[in-house]
């Protein structure tokens, strides 16, 4: 995943040659004047007023735009089955960050006041961040500095500035935003520099063996292990793969998934309880008996040539192609 | 979210953030969910960055300032906890020591000495339990007597504190009773053929006498001696005995031994008696006699008891006599130094007790124990002892004329 590129359905800007403060009048801005006409002009007003954009120099119809932008692309919050009605959209817009989202559009649209606020806020917390995400201070000074001449809007498409802040879509934090955008472009230098790696240390994975030449019991337990692996919920996928694959602690994946420790260890323990019953079970309806079965589970994991990251991380009916599929090119 | 620049669907660094965040819709939440089980690359994106975040809340609450009391949140319950604890174990202590004060006194008795054999008498039925008599006489209140008794049945006078082994009886004082006379009295003749040991008790304070005087009649004394392996079982004394006795307390005492021939009777001697142990739980008939204060107004700093005479020294070194157990007068000393302590002691050598024994009859003497009527075995067998302060030993026989040992 090269993330370091712009995202598609960035706002355009102006060419940052000149650093100095764009009027607000001379960015040519792309606005969904189809959407502007659904939006009420009484809502977008509390909106604005509510997003205290006058401070960062933006402009009603600006603000409207980016609202509706992110309203199309998320459909208000609702599944693709459903068409928002306006108390939908109001409500979802309500819910949205919008100070957060003001700054980030005027900082996209290269708004002076707005980047004084940006740095004034987040310059020391999003240093922070990315030298915890580096481990590093030079690292993560040099990846805090990569991400700022980003999101000025260094980057250029079609001879225009893009930013990524216009990305932003209000529905989580802005520093959030901004750490995981510089987890994304830590995993892409990381990615970058090894695939920089000389090749006399580079160790190219043999090819996946073929299933074919193992010994019969070993295949049906192999078989079963895919069959029964293949049967989880994404939810069970997530839990094996961060514990087992990922080697995340119980804690890390508790706070991802807002739940508690103890509660992870428990589904982890039935899980793989599960799994043994399942596999015990498949076995069996495949001819084994119940002691044979267990056996075949005593096998030793390294006789079984099956990758386990392969199989957790098979994927799945495409998740997003159909919500990709509903948004415009231009939005993605 | 991009299918042109990343390879396969992604959701978008925004959609991550939310899903991090818990801002997405259910349905958003699930798909990003059932991506990040399949993706390892969007999970090490999400996990880093969850990461960096409680970094940062991390170092945020680190550089807080801590209120000055906030080090006490941790310390104030254990404090709590050990102050309850201190005090539920004091409550207890007290209330188990005011129990103790209240209902026993304890009294060991530590005999110690050669063991002595101890024949039996097949022909005479023994007695099953131990028996005692309420005391009929104010005198008998208090005694607690081992009895060392030859093999012929006589009592060694003077070594009973030095019998073969140790025997603790239970008592009710608290406080040190330091010298005592007993009064040992097989009863031969009788078909039960025990032993009756009747003991009096002087202790030195008088706060001793008034906790001894609470304490309630029981019916008998039953101890074992170890060494010998011999009961001793209460029984109540000679009547006659014990109302010729000048004690102040009588303890009933008959073991099963057999029967001989000699009667012994007004046998004083000297006890060390250390408070440890229960009176309840011997059941044990106590009473003590309340001496009469000293001329001197002082208290008593050794007492020591014949079956008819009291000696006391007060705290000042005067020596005072008391026949009738109701009045004091004062002995001139005739010592040099200071009196500090009384006990009794033999007035026979060791060898000529078992001539004694024999010829009990006949070595009635000093009048002491001859009105208790019957044979006594030893006539003289005790004289009071006087220690001064620089070690010196005076004897007398009847507490009024001494001369040094």
């Amino acid at each position: 995943m090269d993330t370091a590129s712009s995202q598609p359905g960035e706002l355009t800007l102006s060419l940052p040659s000149s650093r100095r403060a764009v009027a607000p009048a001379e960015i040519p801005v792309d606005l969904p004047t189809s959407v502007l006409s659904t939006l009420p002009e009484e809502l977008v007003e509390e909106l604005w007023l509510a997003a205290a954009a006058e401070t960062c120099e933006l402009t009603r119809d600006e603000l409207a735009a980016a609202l509706s932008t992110i309203g199309s692309k998320s459909n208000c919050g609702l599944s693709h089955e459903i068409h928002p009605n306006s108390a939908q959209k109001a409500a979802f817009f309500r819910g949205l960050r919008l100070p957060e989202l003001a700054l980030a559009q005027a900082c996209g649209l290269g708004r002076e006041v707005a980047w004084e606020r940006f740095i004034a806020l987040y310059r020391t917390p999003l240093t922070q961040a990315a030298i915890s995400i580096a481990s590093s201070a030079t690292l993560g000074h040099d990846l805090a500095d990569s991400l700022y001449s980003e999101l000025f809007g260094t980057t250029e498409r079609d001879g225009r500035r893009r930013s990524p802040l216009a990305s932003y879509s209000g529905r989580g934090s802005l520093l959030g935003w901004l750490r995981t955008t510089l987890a994304q472009r830590y995993i892409d230098h990381h990615r970058r520099t090894r695939r920089e790696t000389p090749l006399d240390t580079y160790d190219a994975p043999a090819p996946p063996p073929s299933l074919a030449h193992l010994p019969a019991e070993v295949h049906r337990l192999a078989l079963a292990v895919t069959r029964t692996l293949e049967s989880l919920v994404p939810e069970e996928r997530f839990l094996l793969s961060s514990y087992f694959l990922d080697q995340q602690t119980l804690r890390q994946i508790a706070c991802l998934l807002h739940v508690h420790e103890a509660t992870v260890s428990r589904k982890l323990k039935r899980l793989t309880a599960h799994l043994r019953k399942q596999l015990l079970r498949d076995l069996q309806f495949g001819g084994l008996s119940k002691r044979a079965a267990e056996e075949a589970l005593g096998t030793d994991p390294r006789d079984i040539e099956l990758n386990m990251r392969t199989l957790l991380q098979s994927s799945l009916p495409d998740t997003f192609l159909n919500h990709v599929s509903d948004v415009e090119p231009d939005q993605r | 979210m991009s299918d042109r620049t990343q390879p396969g669907q992604h959701p978008d660094t925004d959609q991550l953030n939310a899903f991090i965040e818990q801002a997405l819709p259910l349905h958003e939440q699930e798909q990003t969910l059932a991506h990040l089980a399949i993706c390892a690359d969007c999970r090490q994106i999400v996990y880093l960055s969850q990461q960096s975040g409680q970094g940062e809340a991390q170092a945020t609450e680190t550089t807080l300032p801590k209120p000055w009391f906030s080090g006490w949140k941790v310390a104030l319950p254990a404090a709590a906890a050990l102050a309850c604890l201190a005090i539920v174990t004091i409550h207890l202590r007290s209330t188990r020591v005011s129990n103790t004060n209240n209902n026993t006194a304890a009294t060991s008795i530590e005999i110690s000495g050669p063991p002595v054999p101890m024949p039996e008498a097949p022909s005479v039925p023994q007695p099953d339990q131990a028996k005692s008599v309420p005391p009929k006489s104010p005198r008998n209140r208090l005694g607690v007597v081992s009895p060392i008794v030859t093999p012929g049945g006589a009592l060694a006078a003077g070594n009973v504190g030095r019998a073969g082994g140790n025997l603790q009886l239970q008592s009710m004082s608290t406080l040190p009773l330091h010298e005592r006379n007993a009064t040992f009295l097989p009863q031969a003749s009788t078909a039960s053929a025990s032993a009756s040991i009747h003991g009096s008790i002087q202790r030195s304070t008088n706060e001793s006498r008034d906790s001894i005087t609470n304490a309630a009649p029981a019916p008998g004394v039953m101890a074992r001696s170890p060494d010998s392996g011999t009961a001793l079982q209460g029984k109540p004394a000679a009547p006659e005995a014990r109302n010729d006795l000048q004690a102040n307390a009588t303890i009933a005492v008959a073991p099963p031994l057999s029967a001989p021939s000699t009667r012994v009777a007004g046998v004083s001697q000297t006890v060390d008696v250390t408070p440890t142990t229960s009176l309840a739980a011997f059941g044990q008939q106590q009473t003590a006699k309340r001496l009469p204060p000293l001329p001197s107004h002082l208290s008593a700093l050794s007492v020591v008891s014949d079956v008819s005479q009291t000696l006391a020294i007060d705290t000042s070194g005067k020596l005072f006599l008391s026949n009738d157990g109701t009045s004091w007068q004062s002995v001139e000393p005739q010592w040099t130094g200071r009196a500090v302590k009384l006990r009794l002691a033999p007035s026979l050598p060791q060898s000529q007790r078992a001539a004694d024994k024999v010829t009990a009859n006949t070595n009635m003497s000093h009048g002491r124990t001859a009105s208790m009527g019957g044979s006594i075995a030893s006539a003289h067998l005790a004289v009071f002892e006087l220690i001064t302060d620089t070690g010196v030993v005076w004897t007398s026989a009847d507490g009024q004329n001494w001369k040094q040992k």
